[in-house]
């Protein structure tokens, strides 16, 4: 009881949630807390067990053990052999798809939830009338449903999700079907939505653009489990392991070990015989010896043809450029240092030959120490 | 952990439930299909008064029984054979290539799907009877007296069931080809290969799996049929193996044991050529289908497409003629070989809807037994593929194959194994028994025709009516339902128009009284003027026709919809 009672300002509890399709276990012990009014997003590339614990809070799915709570209310236990039906759960999905019922008008679709709930029908028409006036469909109740453009049935299945004041609204990579353009467009939509209204929200996605920008607290995920949670600058500065640094976006990272530990924070690590990279590490302080990565970004590589850099505390490597793609508001350059491989971001303008020995350059701050 | 039992309502109940269901379901089935089966089993083994081996070895050296044998696999093959060529031409004709009038063929050809294959025999008997056959009166001038074609022969009966068995491989192959992505043939044309390369190294092969599997399919009912070989068979002395059971059946004493040790030859047989069929499917079928594709454009015939339109042209007449030969024969008060004005009459006509009671009970009966069975069947046939698709109740993959397994068993197998399971029963003599037969053999119809339907709608459909509040009830009704109706009306339409035309299980079934639409037919075919049998055979033609100008409608109501989606 007392372990409910402190987290009780939590919208969503998932505890040792394990899921298995027969042998294959696609969520392993994963446990998390979402906060009343706040979003979270659970980032991860496909296979990473997302969809299915978003489905398994939804109850579209059926865990192998763990428990839920939404609210104060107990909607999945496994040891007790509990499961609450979906319909129970006063949560509100948005699809993949988007799920529109084609054969029911605009009106029809948001108004279902309300239907089932035998509200008044003043108050059922009020309220469609009202949210989708709060997606900018204000004039479409009796347009039907399957003559809408794919923004606007993204915008109806979030008014249904929406209007029943359901306890959380769970999004399921609700913008991965539309067009890069329209998806930006959206996904500003949606923010200032949630901004308004203040709807806690459970994100799926496999965009880190989408999970930076939208939630209050990213879970990245890999192979069934939770990898790092936090906010999304911290997720984006501070990578605590080689996947979650890759997948948000670090393209050079060096396996090695622990040369030596200050106390300060910073790790050198050796990453080749004759190459070590000394940077920052922001979780336990690890041991001498300990096997570690060196993450770091391509755009915090700095590049000159002579070893002339201002900073005088910039750690410096002399290299070869190998290759040169100019991808329009940058030039991604290929070095070879030493027996090493770097990918630097330069910008327009800058420019060096192919077989030119030039000097790569980087903060100490800036090569992320992270766990192998 | 205190709280979490306290909060269990209807959890443990839930799944009693759901064990009830499932039983339920189970003991259905079971005595639907396996006890049937298993109640022929025995009476092949136990009810033999000599012992099941001497009794089995006695009938299966019998020379008559060898003689049906051989029968019935000369004419599936010759059946299949005219079928497959058909059937696979014309759908290249009407899929692939520029042959004119290709949108008209289309319904055209697929129509015998739908229509009576006895009333085919009828009408050939019209043309090719050796005695007053049109055909042979027109060309004895020539060829002299002796009968040139003989309908009453094997290749009579293999060329009639042919003709009405070519559209099932006509659907298979066209469904395959249409569904095919033209960029795997567009790869072929851009690596340097010509058309007719194409066509054979690429478009076939991958199509192979579907064409050969529906070859197996034909072949198989074809050896079971009843309706054709009875009544093409009997003037000519032709039997086959469903015609030598049902003479068992008939004759008096009625030989209940052979019946049986027949229909368990026959049922095994059949059973392994569609676990056959099953296994070929399974490991060759490819994946051809993708999203996207560009319909393929027509092959250019050049001077040859009206040399194709009229090869399909010629098996619509072949179909079409007779059939208007048999509405001449129905219109005249007796048949001299040709139409005459002043013999015309409508008598025929009366006489089948006014005074030939069998007629009379056979409409009646048929209309009774089949829309009330394809209303039940389509009912269960829904309820087991949401049970299948929609639910997770334990065992529902088995319920899904114990319902599959009446397409291994051929019509008149069915119909003894209900006589026999049932015959003990208030059931028996009914015409319930009939309609319950038809229902447990279409069921893998039904049920795989339902299933494509539920797994046609994508599932976010009822599960974001779940997230809405809906009851899985609700959902299913409120969503589902009315997603799926057009579906369900083109399924029941189909159902009705086959069981309307039913044959082999009624003809083990009926009784004094409850007599089905063909078995009327047939039994007046043995004892009245042709010219009755004649206009009973266009009004059942009719009727037919009716209910596929209602499906065509639905399908399209049903496309519509899809459109849109």
């Amino acid at each position: 009881m007392s372990e409910r009672q402190q987290t009780s300002a939590n919208a969503v509890e998932v505890r040792n949630l394990t899921k298995a399709f027969g042998s294959v276990t696609v969520i392993n012990s994963v446990s998390f807390n979402v906060k009343k009014g706040k979003t979270v997003t659970l980032l991860g590339p496909s296979g990473c067990g997302k969809t299915t614990t978003l489905r398994c809070i939804a109850g579209l799915e059926e865990p192998t053990s763990g428990v839920i709570h939404i609210g104060d209310r107990l909607v999945f236990d496994g040891q007790a052999q509990f499961e609450l039906e979906p319909e129970k759960r006063n949560v509100g999905m948005v699809f993949q798809s988007y799920a529109i019922w084609p054969h029911m008008t605009v009106g029809e679709n948001v108004r279902f939830p309300l239907d089932i709930k035998k509200l008044p029908q003043k108050e059922r028409r009020d309220k469609v009338a009202e949210i989708l006036k709060s997606v900018g469909l204000g004039d479409y109740v009796n347009r039907p449903a399957s003559q809408l453009s794919g923004g606007q049935q993204q915008r109806v299945a979030l008014a249904r999700a929406l209007v029943f004041e359901p306890s959380v609204v769970l999004f399921d990579e609700p913008l991965s079907n539309l067009d890069a353009n329209l998806r930006d467009h959206m996904r500003h939509e949606l923010q200032e939505l949630q901004e308004r209204i203040g709807f806690t929200a459970i994100y799926v996605t496999h965009d880190q653009r989408e999970a930076l920008s939208l939630s209050d607290e990213v879970i990245v995920m890999n192979g069934g489990r939770i990898d790092q949670v936090g906010p999304p600058e911290e997720i984006f500065s501070y990578p605590r392991s080689v996947f979650t640094a890759r997948f948000l976006g670090c393209s050079n990272i060096f396996m090695g070990t622990a040369s030596s530990v200050s106390g300060n924070g910073v790790v050198s690590v050796c990453v080749a015989p004759d190459t070590h990279f000394s940077g920052k590490h922001h979780g336990d302080q690890p041991a001498t010896g300990a096997e570690l990565a060196i993450a770091i970004r391509s755009n915090k590589i700095r590049l000159s043809a002579q070893d002339d850099f201002s900073d005088p505390n910039l750690q410096r490597f002399p290299a070869v450029v190998e290759s040169r793609v100019f991808f329009g508001t940058y030039i991604e350059y290929g070095l070879c240092v030493g027996s090493l491989k770097l990918k630097a971001d330069c910008e327009v303008g800058v420019h060096y030959d192919l077989g030119q020995s030039i000097f790569a350059a980087m903060s100490q701050s800036d090569c992320l120490v992270v766990k192998a | 952990m205190t709280v979490t039992v306290a909060a269990t309502p209807g959890g443990g109940g839930q799944k009693v439930q759901r064990r009830i269901l499932s039983g339920l379901i189970y003991t259905l089935l079971i005595i639907s299909i396996i006890y049937p089966m298993l109640m022929i089993l025995y009476e092949s083994i136990a009810e033999s008064s000599e012992g099941f081996i001497t009794h089995a070895h006695s009938v299966l050296t019998d020379a008559d029984v060898g003689l049906a044998i051989v029968n019935t696999l000369k004419i599936s093959c010759l059946a299949t054979a005219i079928a497959g060529s058909l059937g696979v031409s014309l759908a290249w004709l009407v899929a692939r290539t520029d042959m004119p009038f290709a949108r008209i063929f289309d319904p055209l050809n697929m129509l015998p799907f739908y229509l009576s294959s006895v009333v085919g025999a009828l009408s050939w008997q019209v043309i090719a009877s050796p005695k007053i056959g049109l055909l042979n009166k027109w060309l004895e001038p020539l060829f002299g007296a002796s009968p040139l074609v003989n309908i009453y022969s094997i290749t009579g009966i293999g060329f009639v069931l042919g003709l009405f068995y070519a559209p099932y491989i006509y659907l298979f192959t066209l469904e395959s080809l249409r569904s095919m992505d033209a960029s795997l043939e567009e790869a072929a044309r851009m690596a340097g290969s010509s058309i007719l390369n194409t066509a054979f190294k690429v478009t076939l092969p991958l199509s192979a799996p579907a064409i050969l599997s529906s070859f197996m399919l034909v072949f198989v009912t074809c050896a079971g049929i009843f309706g054709v070989p009875q009544v093409l068979g009997t003037p000519g002395h032709i039997t086959t193996v469903s015609t030598i059971i049902y003479r068992a059946m008939n004759d008096y004493p009625t030989d209940y044991p052979t019946a049986a040790l027949l229909s368990l030859l026959l049922f095994i047989f059949t059973a392994m050529l569609i676990v056959l069929q099953v296994k070929f499917l399974k490991n060759k079928s490819f994946a051809t289908i993708t999203g996207k594709g560009y319909r393929p454009r027509p092959l250019k015939l050049g001077k040859w497409r009206w040399f194709g339109f009229g090869v399909n042209l010629l098996y619509v007449l072949l179909i079409g003629l007779p059939f208007a030969a048999l509405c001449a024969v129905s219109l005249q008060d007796a048949w001299t070989g040709s139409f005459e004005w002043g013999r015309s009459t409508l008598e025929n006509y009366r006489a089948v809807l006014f005074i030939e009671d069998a007629a009379r009970r056979g409409f009646s009966n048929s209309l009774i037994i089949s829309s009330l069975g394809a209303t039940i069947a389509v009912g269960v046939c829904f309820l087991l593929a949401l049970i299948v698709q929609k639910t997770r109740l334990p065992g529902r993959r088995m319920i899904s194959f114990i319902s599959s397994l009446p397409v291994a068993i051929p019509g008149i197998v069915l119909g003894l194994g209900f006589l026999v399971g049932f015959i003990s029963t208030p059931l028996y003599a009914t015409i319930w028994i009939i309609m319950f037969a038809y229902i447990v053999h279409y069921l893998p119809t039904g049920l795989s025709n339902m299933e494509a339907l539920v797994l046609s709608v994508s599932r976010e459909l009822d599960e974001s009516g779940r997230m809405s509040g809906a009851s899985w009830w609700q959902a299913m009704s409120k969503i589902l339902l009315p997603l799926l109706a057009p579906g369900m009306i083109s399924t029941w339409i189909l159902l009705f128009v086959t069981f309307i035309r039913e044959v082999s299980a009624s003809v083990m079934l009926y009784t004094l009284g409850t007599e089905t639409l063909s078995i009327a037919l047939i039994r007046i075919m043995e004892y009245k003027p042709y010219g009755i049998s004649a206009a009973f055979g266009v009004l059942q033609t009719l009727l037919l026709m009716g209910a596929v100008v209602l499906l065509r409608f639905a399908a399209n109501g049903s496309a519509d919809r899809k459109g849109r989606l």
